[in-house]
């Protein structure tokens, strides 16, 4: 009693003290029929703030009395009720005496509400509770949002929404992560997350979203709290050979400030080049031209099987980053991101190699043993406003990414070492200005990027690539940088339902390359030349365009027409053999894009394009270069085409019902590439390659259909997904001589199912790949089929504290067949910070399975891979969710 | 099972259902209709009765149909119940009804509806081996605004709070639906309250979906003999009955294992939505 009469003065002093310096706004509502109005709520904010600091309810007589206390010398004062118009007007903040009148207006409850549990469909946005798609074993949000319907999480954590991945993941309207988003949802406790918001038709820059249609989708987490402080902590070792993992990443999320910071370390097959490579494209969508990459010699491919990395990647991996996003009270953010990363990786592997040539057939026999080592030193800065009044976005990124990689490799019982070493470096700036002139937009655009690759070397010991000759070695030093940059001004005019945009603008690419083949001759009795191949290649490229674009909007309807013209110029010029070409053209690349909204729940997007790209330079004028240590490319500095056309058509339907919980797509595309020129290799006994580009006209067409239905059974607890594509490629190939027609054929067959007992959850997905290629008049034909089940169940014994989960997997490549086994046992303690501590045990490859084998078929080549897998591991695990 | 838990299923089942004893064998009470609902909110009920286990969260979704004039707000199993109950026409039916639906059987007995006009509410509810007690209310409560907000199904919602039943409760509402209403007994305040927590995490309610209702699902109370009574009076008859459950499981005619049985469960509901 004692408590609750100290509870009620202090709550009757709070309200009365202030009275002292409080102002007292009172007064009446009434209709315009001068009836006064009860039950209108009256509420009074602060001019810069919807944080309501006083209401009141109006009484039978139309009263009402709100005491506030005054921060400033306004206030805003609104009324709001489901049967009368809202009123909302700003008053001086001193006591006074107010008579409103407000107009009869019965509001649609139907506008508010939702039709389906769970989920809140508002325009182009869904937001879907958190709560009701959570399962007991889930612990991040990424685990949330697998289950959403429509939404998929990749290995790697990339997003995606009706098969497209998300442009933006957002928490609470603020990009802290951008592309690298995964650390986050990898790391946010489900729990801090009330609502995933999916926005359909995403237009980011905000002053842009009444011109553009982006057709882009977004997610939002919507957080419970205002401040969030929160992450992740695992730590986890065991056998064999002190395998360990290690994570420790906090994170903060308050409606000013964001950050994250991660250190992670591993050695038990979890490489964090997958899910962290360099973002070098930011906005790249913007650019007429990416800059062109320089085909600096590559080590020997390490190849990647279709599994879990910890299966079989044996891995030294290290990644610390800091990510800090500040917003001020005008708007600007500041956002800016280290990191580092280090991957050692040792990897074996087995493969045969077979090339079905028209009139022969190679088959060779190689093993691998190679250690790489690749770092990533990369900052970014980045300050930006995005507001409906103006928009602007200033980056400079700047990263060092040193590679190194060793090894033998034998072929046929021939052994060679190879080593490749590198350190290039790149630095690029982005900005991009929007703002209103009169009744119309302008937007600036500028983007510059150096990259810089000062001291590549490839040494391949005894050499055997020059001509199908043996030599002692082959060495290469290579250097190369490349300077692009691009500028435009666009104009946006937007009569009506029209919308015309007219950007202006040119892009300039300058690539140097300065390379030293060196073979050294193997004769034993030290007479024999060595023999020095040099390279000394400017190239220069420079498009000026005006690229109009005209939109059409209705409520359901969107029409985008663009016509880019261009005047290209090429340059080429090898300052060691005094030769050079030049290049130019004008070009028209037209595109027309149709989106139509048909009742709710469909969408028909259709498109059709056409447009021109560069055939890439290493290919065209290099006059020896040695790309990897099987390849050489031998080129003719003379060559008729430089650039190819491209003409694409895309159709696709989708359906998506939130009430019936069933959504589907399919999409249809058709591209039909015009060459001048056919890449001409040369395979030798020795399994090495040469390439050379010969002119020849010819046409390549590519076709693909992919279709996906996915359904909700909440009655019986279950939802399933059946993913289907069907591509095909149908072209010519120039092989040893000989020109072939050449035909490949893929089917992807992907049934997933979900069911959720009361105890046991199971997933179980089915995949079947068939691959067809055919060469020539049915002289090699190679077919492929791999069949794939994945099952996986978790038990949730919540009274133990226990959840269980065991993985399958059973592979069939061509009668090749593998099977899996993870376990993993997890033990919450609720009894220490409820539930949010958990340990356990995880064990990968329970059966100690030897090795797994993949199959890659191109048009005439068929590698078979064998990859030695992890053994048997067993880590004790304790993580925390704070 | 063993003997004894079949019995005090049964036990609890016959007292703590008042609708039992009036299945087909037996008249089932009429529900009174009051008005048509324009929305309907459901919200997620947890609560822990039992203050010293915090392992033992119950769960439960209570819907709020708020009509023009008045509100209900209570749990639709009662509603799901009394049609299963009427389908029961012998002791057998009734026996396998429940085997069939061990588990299945508890819901919240109470139904509050609130007249949003005169601001008050009237409280219906049934104290095990008492009888069904009703009594009016208008509660006082004064909020206090907060300046946090958050978000709750994609409304933002602001925090406020007050003192009510012997508990300080947390409310978020949002003025973006412009009724005064909520979970429980609480309202008043400008904008639908999407959630409602006291402060220690006994007992929360939280919007988990909005909709329009459907037919039949109407505002209503049932026909009941009811005993009316005041909120004091009631909050002390449900204490008693924590105290002197032993002796009403002796006159029900429970051996003493049973009897024992009841008194744990009754001690461990030592935790209530009101405490004062």
């Amino acid at each position: 009693m004692r408590m609750r009469r100290l509870i009620i003065s202090f709550m009757c002093l709070t309200n009365i003290l202030p009275l002292f310096s409080q102002v007292v706004i009172e007064g009446k509502v009434r209709d315009e029929q001068n009836k006064p109005l009860s039950d209108i709520h009256v509420m009074v904010s602060m001019l810069h703030s919807d944080n309501i600091v006083g209401f009141d309810i109006t009484t039978n007589e139309g009263l009402f009395r709100i005491h506030l206390h005054c921060a400033g010398d306004s206030v805003r004062i609104k009324t709001s009720s489901i049967n009368h118009e809202d009123f909302k007007n700003s008053i001086a903040c001193k006591s006074q005496y107010l008579e409103i009148i407000l107009k009869k207006s019965v509001k649609d409850l139907k506008e508010i509400t939702v039709k389906a549990k769970h989920v809140v469909k508002k325009g182009d946005t869904l937001s879907y509770l958190v709560s009701p798609f959570a399962r007991e074993q889930d612990r991040t949000i990424d685990e949330v949002i697998r289950r959403i319907p429509g939404l998929e999480v990749e290995p790697s954590g990339k997003i995606l929404y009706e098969g497209t991945p998300i442009s933006h993941l957002y928490v609470e309207g603020m990009d802290l992560m951008e592309n690298r988003y995964s650390l986050l949802t990898a790391n946010l406790p489900y729990d801090k997350v009330s609502t995933i918001e999916v926005i359909t038709n995403h237009e980011p820059v905000k002053i842009l979203q009444k011109y553009a249609t982006s057709g882009k989708v977004a997610l939002n987490l919507r957080l419970k709290n205002k401040t969030t402080l929160t992450g992740n902590a695992e730590l986890a070792g065991g056998i064999p050979f002190f395998t360990h993992k290690i994570n420790l990443t906090p994170i903060l999320l308050q409606p000013a400030l964001q950050s994250l910071i991660t250190f992670q370390s591993n050695n038990n097959g979890e490489p964090f080049v997958e899910t962290f490579g360099p973002k070098f494209n930011y906005q790249q969508n913007l650019r007429f031209d990416q800059p062109v990459s320089i085909s600096a010699p590559n080590p020997r491919n390490i190849p990647v099987a279709d599994l879990p990395p910890q299966s079989y990647i044996d891995n030294s991996s290290l990644l610390t980053s800091a990510y800090i996003l500040t917003r001020s009270s005008n708007q600007w953010e500041w956002r800016t991101s280290v990191s580092y990363k280090n991957d050692k990786i040792d990897k074996n592997w087995s493969a045969q190699t077979s090339y079905l040539l028209p009139s022969d057939t190679l088959i060779f026999e190689e093993m691998s043993a190679f250690t790489s080592k690749s770092k990533i030193w990369t900052t970014e800065i980045n300050l930006r406003h995005n507001t409906e009044k103006y928009y602007a976005d200033n980056r400079l990124s700047y990263s060092i990414e040193p590679n190194k990689q060793n090894g033998i490799f034998t072929r046929n019982s021939s052994v060679y070492r190879e080593s490749f070493e590198e350190k290039p470096q790149k630095l690029d700036w982005n900005g991009r200005w929007i703002f209103p002139a009169r009744k119309n937009l302008i937007e600036l655009y500028s983007y510059l990027d150096y990259f810089y690759n000062p001291n590549l070397s490839l040494h391949t010991f005894p050499g055997y690539i020059l001509f199908n000759q043996p030599s002692d070695s082959v060495f290469q030093h290579f250097s190369g940088n490349r300077l692009a940059f691009e500028n435009y001004i666009s104009f946006f005019y937007s009569p009506k339902s029209i919308n015309l945009k007219i950007d202006a603008g040119f892009s300039f690419q300058r690539l140097h390359i300065e390379s030293d083949l060196h073979a050294f001759d193997a004769n034993f009795d030290f007479t024999g030349q060595d023999t020095n191949f040099l390279n000394d290649n400017l190239q220069k490229r420079l498009r000026i365009y005006i690229r109009p674009s005209l939109m059409k909007k209705t409520s359901t309807t969107t029409w985008d027409f663009q016509i880019p013209l261009s005047s290209l110029m090429l340059s080429e010029e090898s300052n060691l053999h005094a030769v050079s070409q030049e290049y130019a053209k004008i070009v028209a690349e037209p595109s027309l894009v149709y989106n139509k909204k048909i009742k709710n729940h469909w969408n028909l997007l259709a498109s059709i394009k056409r447009y021109y790209q560069y055939f890439a330079s290493s290919e065209i004028f290099y006059g020896y270069i040695l790309a990897n240590p099987d390849l050489l490319k031998k080129n003719e500095p003379l060559v008729a085409g430089r650039l190819y056309a491209v003409n694409q058509a895309n159709a696709s339907l989708k359906y998506n019902n939130i009430l019936t919980g069933l959504s589907a797509y399919v999409n249809a595309g058709f591209s039909f590439q015009q060459f001048d020129f056919l890449r001409s290799d040369s395979i030798g006994l020795s399994g090495s390659h040469i390439y050379t580009i010969k002119n020849y006209p010819n046409n390549r067409y590519l076709s693909l259909m992919r279709g996906s239905v996915s359904k909700s059974l909440p009655d019986v607890r279950t939802n399933f997904t059946v993913n289907l594509n069907l591509q095909s490629d149908k072209g010519k190939v120039f092989v040893n001589g000989n020109i072939s027609n050449s035909k490949s054929h893929y089917l992807t067959l992907n049934p997933t199912i979900y069911h959720y007992f009361s105890v046991f959850d199971l997933v179980y997905a089915f995949r079947w790949l068939n691959i067809n290629t055919e060469l020539g008049n049915s002289n090699q034909k190679q077919h492929s089929d791999w069949f794939r089940h994945e099952l996986s169940l978790t038990g949730n014994f919540t009274k133990k504290n226990l959840i269980v989960t065991a993985s399958f997997i059973y592979n069939d490549i061509n009668r090749n067949r593998i099977f899996l086994t993870d376990l993993s046992i997890r033990y919450k303690i609720k009894k220490i910070l409820s539930s949010k501590l958990e340990t356990g045990i995880l064990i990968n490859n329970l059966f100690d399975t030897g090795k797994y084998t993949y199959n890659q078929l191109d048009s005439y080549v068929n590698m078979v891979t064998e990859f030695p897998m992890r053994p048997f591991q067993c880590l004790l695990f304790v993580r925390f969710n704070y | 099972m063993n003997h004894n838990k079949l019995k005090f299923i049964l036990f609890i089942l016959f007292v703590s259902s008042s609708y039992m004893g009036f299945s087909q064998i037996f008249p089932i009470p009429k529900d009174i209709f009051i008005e048509k609902p324009q929305l309907k909110i459901i919200y997620q009920y947890h609560y822990q009765l039992d203050s010293t286990n915090p392992d033992q969260i119950s769960k439960r979704t209570l819907w709020l149909l708020i009509g023009d004039n008045y509100s209900s707000f209570e749990d639709p199993k009662k509603k799901w119940y009394k049609d299963e109950m009427r389908k029961i026409n012998s002791q057998q039916q009734l026996q396998d009804w429940i085997f069939k639906n061990a588990g299945m059987v508890y819901f919240e007995h109470f139904t509050i509806i609130k007249n949003r006009k005169l601001k008050s509410l009237t409280y219906y509810n049934y104290i095990l081996m008492s009888g069904h007690y009703k009594y009016e209310e208008t509660p006082h409560l004064i909020w206090k605004l907060e300046s946090d907000t958050a978000n709750i199904l994609g409304y933002t919602v602001q925090h406020a709070w007050t003192y009510y039943g012997g508990r300080i409760w947390h409310a978020w509402f949002t003025p973006a639906i412009p009724i005064s209403d909520g979970p429980y007994k609480f309202m008043g305040l400008p904008g639908l309250i999407l959630k409602a927590e006291d402060s220690k995490h006994y007992y929360t309610f939280e919007a988990i979906a909005i909709e329009q209702p459907a037919e039949g699902e109407d505002i209503t109370y049932e026909e009941n003999p009811y005993i009316e009574t005041t909120r004091e009076k009631f909050l002390e008859a449900n204490r008693n009955l924590r105290l002197d459950i032993i002796n009403k499981a002796q006159e029900a005619g429970l051996n003493a294992e049973a009897q024992q049985t009841a008194a744990q469960s009754r001690r461990l509901r030592n935790n209530p939505i009101e405490l004062k």
